[in-house]
């Protein structure tokens, strides 16, 4: 009850934080709710880095121990699928097969659609002696063809791995993964993935938005709050049955099945080895913007789970933070394109502050915050390349985080959708909403500066008019880069193995 | 003329020095002694200043012999035999194909050593399989080589290796047999092992020097070194007559039967050769037992390779794997060798008398583009034993080793023992 009251004083603490600021910050009594929004984003910021700091600290002191017993318990593989290509679905059980050796078992649980991929599949898995699990409704998606999959296999089997039809295990996961599970409270351990396919630049910044997440905020996790990433992850059999198996209600099983599992006592982790390789990235803007919608739907669905669920106040911290990190790519970001574009055009003081105040305060933050979170990311790939990339595809996915947020609140159901591999396009229509977003920004920002060199202004409306200028030409420049970025050539794909033959 | 021949079943126990030093306490008594280095390390030769190939591989190469292998420390004329490093190999098998060479080799070598009363023969640990299965080397040890002095230190693995070699080798221990066994550098042994020592060699085969640390800085000078006891004792008993004089030997009882052959014992300790056909995972436990003197094993390996033991199992994290790639610079060899060290120390914390079994060493050892490869993987390999011997003094270490591209040979000086795949 305690836990309860202390979580949701910090769910108050966020969104009342920003309404003394508002308050004395009142200008134009029409824009009061964008005067809350920019200062609810800005508090939102505060946050998420605050919780991706102490993570990043945190992260740096775990470590795991190199020398294991070899692990003895037998591992079921599960490897959900659904109308995804044949060949790469064969392709990942014989990379799965090979890394298991005798250890275990792989059970092929399709849920597919289309019959000519349903036999071909079935035939491959009568050929390579795996088990084919077919379910002709989908039920509860991924999460049912899992639960599914659970209800078939005995307690001869310890574990459970989940890799997609994408993944490749490399030799050694089923060494590593297993080890980490002598202290019993352990109830699953999440391993990395490594992007393949960074064949587009959508591809690549996908890849780059990944690796703060990978390298510092899940390894600060670990312990307290790891959660399930869907895949990649292998788990501890008793406790998934004990919980009820993944969770069915919501669009994406991982966080929520994570919750369930924490709030029993358990504890999880996530060990930062590249030991699964080959998973593609989003080719293009389309698929990058599914991906996002389907990740961040999953994360508002869960939010119930998040507020209900007995976490201690650290797991409910970077577990809200999870869902305020969405909140912020999707509506906050709304806020915020709308500021400048108020001020700018309609010229309502939305806020009033004193510009020299606004800059000493926040200049230096902006700068300081920029430089810490470069320095978390040294030990990764990254780079000011890495920093732009990051940004700018955040940008692009803000309709389809928004969207998600919109179909949450209004308690819209939404299909599970895959997201397309292989191909990728590139097209100007899903950028009109971007385009359309530039070419106003960039209007405005350069109406802006017309007025402050020609126009007589007093020193408070300059300054408001070159802080307004700042943050549309800031916002801009990334969507801009985003727009080249979604626009920019595709490569074919090469084989890795010339003339090998396709299944189908 | 009498040869005398020192050996060690393991490095690094002192047997060089000590040859050097039983030549000395016999040219003191007035000896025309000759030193012979046989050891491939060339150790006595360097303090000879001898800086041409030894006589092994300038008859191989057919050069013309000249005198530049022979010197002098003192009054002790220094015969360089072998000390040419791992030609070796080559040149003996060279050597067992052409025997027109080996007959000049032969001849050189009696010509310049038979003016000598004593030639003191320093062998290598190393090389004794070879030695025994050699016709080129048995001519010293079968024929010539009257006396033979087997050092070993404290260590139990090293004290026990010895005694079976000397069972098989020597047909047992017995009073009035040409050997001695001296255990030099004692400082801690213990008790019950000295007690099962010298009842087995019923004491007269049994010399014991205590741990001498100013050898230590020895400087090549005869002059300065220092004659033990013991050693002057050992040649006083040498130039005694009936002691030495012994005529016959069997050629079977100093060749090894054809049963030991799969598993010869070399090198510093304990190395054993695992022939391609015997490398199954029973035939190494049983030799990993063997080695291990019936202390728990604890097997530390690569989860790369299937190979189950069953007892004790550990296996490095694939993380591992991505550590050892990624050494930067000689500092993250120590690093990594001290943190490896470490884990071992962790897990073997609550094992009484354990024996760490390391499978293999290519999975195991550091495996970046920093640094010269051999320095890597013997620092890498000094700092990790250093690390356990510094918290566990009792702990023994055994490596086993796919010998590619000659990968173990470097690394056998360092481990107590060595088990070549």
């Amino acid at each position: 009850m305690i836990m309860r009251i202390a979580n949701l004083l910090l769910v108050a603490a966020v969104f009342l934080a920003p309404v003394p600021i508002a308050l004395a910050t009142l200008g134009d009594a029409r824009f009061v709710w964008l005067n809350y929004g920019i200062w609810l984003s800005a508090v939102v910021s505060f946050v998420l880095f605050l919780d991706y700091y102490l993570l990043y600290k945190r992260g740096k002191k775990i470590d795991f121990p190199l020398l294991a017993e070899t692990p003895k318990g037998r591992v079921a593989v599960f490897v959900p699928t659904f109308n995804e290509d044949p060949q790469m679905v064969v392709d990942t059980l014989r990379s799965i097969k090979a890394a298991l050796k005798d250890r275990g078992d792989i059970y092929l649980l399709d849920d597919s659609t289309k019959p000519e991929i349903v036999s071909a599949l079935k035939t491959s898995c009568e050929q390579m002696g795996e088990k084919y699990v077919h379910r002709e409704d989908r039920r509860g998606f991924k999460a049912g063809a899992l639960n599914y999959g659970l209800s078939l296999i005995s307690d001869r089997y310890e574990f459970l791995a989940i890799f997609d039809a994408d993944q490749r295990p490399l030799n050694g996961f089923f060494e590593e993964a297993p080890a980490h599970f002598r202290d019993p409270r352990v109830a699953f351990v999440q391993l990395p993935q490594l992007y393949k396919d960074t064949r587009s630049e959508v591809a690549k910044a996908a890849r780059y938005q990944q690796e703060p997440f990978l390298r510092n905020i899940m390894r600060g996790r670990t312990f307290r709050s790891a959660f399930f990433l869907g895949s990649g992850a292998v788990f501890r059999v008793k406790v998934l049955k004990e919980v009820g198996g993944f969770e069915e209600n919501v669009i994406t099983e991982d966080v929520a099945t994570s919750i369930k599992i924490l709030a029993r006592g358990y504890t999880s982790l996530y060990v930062d080895t590249p030991l699964i390789w080959h998973g593609e990235a989003p080719l293009d803007v389309v698929a990058y913007r599914i991906q996002q919608n389907r990740w961040s739907f999953g994360y508002f669905q869960s939010l119930g789970m998040i507020l209900k669920g007995k976490l201690n106040l650290a797991q409910f911290f970077d577990y809200f933070t999870g869902f305020l990190y969405w909140f912020k790519k999707g509506a906050l970001t709304l806020f915020e394109l709308l500021g400048p574009v108020v001020y700018l055009m309609l010229g309502a003081a939305f806020i009033v502050i004193d510009p020299l105040i606004y800059a000493l305060a926040y200049v230096p933050y902006m700068l300081v915050s920029i430089a810490v979170f470069m320095s978390t990311v040294k030990h990764a790939e990254y780079g000011v390349k890495g920093f732009l990339y990051h940004q700018a595809v955040e940008y692009l996915a803000f309709p389809a985080i928004f969207s998600a947020f919109l179909a949450w609140l209004l308690q819209r159901k939404k299909p599970f959708r895959v997201t397309p591999k292989k191909t990728g396009k590139r097209n100007i229509k899903p950028l009109l909403l971007h385009s359309l977003i530039l070419a106003i920004l960039t209007l405005l920002a350069a109406m802006g500066i017309y007025k402050y060199l020609y126009f007589e202004m007093d020193p408070r409306e300059a300054g408001a008019t070159i802080v307004n200028i700042f943050w549309a030409l800031y916002q801009a420049f990334f969507i801009a880069v985003g727009i080249a970025m979604a626009l920019a050539p595709i490569q074919e794909e090469e084989p890795l193995i010339a003339g090998s033959q396709p299944l189908l | 003329m009498k040869a005398v021949m020192l050996t060690a079943l393991k490095s690094d126990v002192g047997a060089s020095t000590l040859a050097l030093m039983l030549a000395k306490a016999l040219a003191e008594r007035g000896n025309r002694v000759t030193l012979v280095d046989m050891d491939v390390a060339g150790y006595i030769s360097s303090i000879a200043n001898i800086r041409v190939n030894g006589l092994l591989a300038r008859s191989v190469d057919d050069e013309k012999l000249g005198n530049g292998y022979v010197g002098k420390i003192g009054r002790i004329q220094v015969v360089k035999l072998l000390g040419d490093g791992m030609r070796f190999f080559d040149d003996v098998e060279k050597l067992r194909r052409n025997p027109d060479q080996l007959t000049k080799l032969v001849a050189e070598y009696t010509a310049v050593s038979s003016d000598s009363d004593y030639v003191v023969i320093d062998v290598a640990p190393c090389f004794l399989d070879l030695i025994l299965k050699s016709p080129f080397i048995s001519y010293w040890l079968i024929s010539p080589a009257s006396f033979r002095i087997y050092v070993t230190d404290d260590k139990r693995p090293s004290i026990t290796a010895t005694v079976s070699f000397i069972r098989r080798v020597e047909g047992g221990f017995a009073a009035g047999q040409p050997f001695v066994v001296v255990i030099n550098k004692a400082q801690n042994l213990e008790k019950p092992i000295a007690k099962e020592l010298s009842e087995e060699t019923e004491s007269t085969n049994l010399l014991t020097i205590p741990f001498t640390p100013q050898l230590f800085h020895f400087s090549g000078d005869l002059g300065e070194l220092p004659v033990f006891d013991q050693i002057k004792t050992l040649a006083h008993l040498l130039t005694i007559p009936p002691v030495v004089e012994i005529t016959h030997y069997s050629d079977e009882k100093i060749v090894p039967n054809k049963k030991v052959n799969s598993a010869l014992i070399t090198d510093k300790s304990t190395l054993l050769m695992v022939p391609p056909e015997r490398r199954d995972t029973n035939t190494l436990s049983t030799l990993l037992a063997r080695l291990s003197y019936g202390r728990e094993m604890v097997i530390i390996k690569s989860p790369f390779k299937e190979r189950r033991f069953h007892i004790n199992e550990f296996i490095m994290s694939p993380r591992y794997n991505f550590l050892r790639f990624k050494v930067r610079n000689i500092n993250d060899v120590y690093k990594l060798a001290k943190r490896f060290g470490e884990e071992v120390l962790r897990i073997v914390a609550n094992k009484t008398r354990p024996v760490v079994v390391l499978i293999n060493e290519a999975e195991l050892g550091p495996e970046s583009t920093c640094c010269d490869v051999i320095t890597q993987r013997r620092e890498f390999w000094k700092t990790f034993l250093a690390h356990l011997s510094e918290n566990a003094p009792a702990l023994h270490t055994i490596l086993v080793c796919e010998d590619i591209a000659g990968r173990c040979s470097p690394l056998v000086d360092i481990f107590e023992a060595v088990v070549k795949l």
